[in-house]
């Protein structure tokens, strides 16, 4: 851990996160707009941990901030893929161009 | 070279390959299997960072319910791939542009992270600190988190439920449609079949 350089763990955080971006500006299916998103929330989290054991070592609010982050994330992705769910059965498709009113 | 650092760029090389084929991978179930090793590596990084809490619950809720969960709804929806066309949208090269240049400001901010040196190790007792923590200090944040927890799972429920209703109207309308129709084409037949008779009446 000692040769390992701060920045190491935010250029990973960095790339992941840019990855996942990229995943929900360019995918075209709704569910896959939403894997890009959990892609986007672990690179936070491991920014938050990365700068936690670095500088923070003896607080507690890093872990309990990626906790409580963990378990939003998992709401919103179960209410977002319910609301995926409703959408196809309404206009039988998740492509998130063709689908674009909030009117059925 | 040491452990840590090997060890480092092993995972960090299966999370971001893994992460690259979660974005680019045309066939979503694939995309969705991919997500495994990512969030495996994700966890197995957080580990490497002396947190074993957060290693668990990473590999707990994402590596496996996640994946698992988009999987369902991606077997529910069947659309999965279309063989006619691409998986990205009309903005895709910019959605990359947009990427690569946030990956630049990132890297430009990182390198005014300085150079803290990490403590030694971290705290043993951590987990059990963080648990009373969440007792005591944070009991507000972790009640408001279980409530929304509740509220997330009925709200799902209540949103994907099968709308009994709704479909019983759609079999309703199309069983009624049926029967016009099957109504008409009678219909119709007695026509053709009295016209018919008509047309033989005349002939005799």
């Amino acid at each position: 851990m000692q040769t390992l350089p701060l920045q190491a763990w935010l250029v990973v955080a960095a790339i992941l996160f840019s990855l996942g971006l990229y995943g929900v500006l360019a995918r075209r299916n709704a569910i896959a707009v939403l894997m890009g998103l959990e892609l986007m929330f672990a690179a936070a989290n491991l920014n938050l941990l990365a700068f936690w054991r670095y500088k923070w070592v003896q607080s507690l609010e890093a872990p309990v901030f990626v906790t409580v982050i963990i378990l939003v994330a998992a709401c919103e992705t179960a209410l977002a893929l319910a609301i995926v769910l409703n959408v196809f059965r309404r206009f039988r498709k998740v492509d998130i161009e063709e689908v674009g009113g909030m009117r059925g | 070279m040491s452990q840590e650092v090997v060890l480092f760029a092993l995972l960090s090389l299966i999370t971001l390959v893994s992460g690259y084929w979660v974005v680019r991978c045309r066939n979503l179930v694939h995309a969705a299997f991919w997500l495994m090793p990512t969030f495996f590596g994700v966890a197995l990084l957080f580990l490497l960072l002396g947190n074993e809490l957060l290693f668990t619950v990473q590999l707990l809720i994402y590596s496996g319910a996640i994946p698992i969960t988009v999987l369902f709804v991606l077997m529910l929806t069947r659309e999965v791939m279309r063989p006619d066309r691409t998986e990205f949208n009309r903005l895709g090269a910019f959605g990359a542009a947009a990427a690569v240049l946030f990956l630049g400001l990132c890297l430009a901010g990182a390198r005014t992270a300085g150079n803290p040196v990490p403590a030694p190790s971290v705290p043993a007792d951590l987990t059990r600190r963080v648990g009373e923590a969440f007792l005591t200090e944070y009991l507000l944040p972790f009640e408001v988190a279980s409530l929304m927890l509740l509220g997330a799972l009925v709200g799902a429920v209540y949103l994907a439920r099968s709308d009994k209703k709704a479909r019983s109207e759609v079999v309703g309308l199309e069983r009624k449609k049926l029967i016009d129709q099957a109504r008409e084409e009678e219909k119709g037949a007695d026509a053709a079949a009295s016209g018919m008779a008509g047309r033989r009446g005349d002939s005799v």
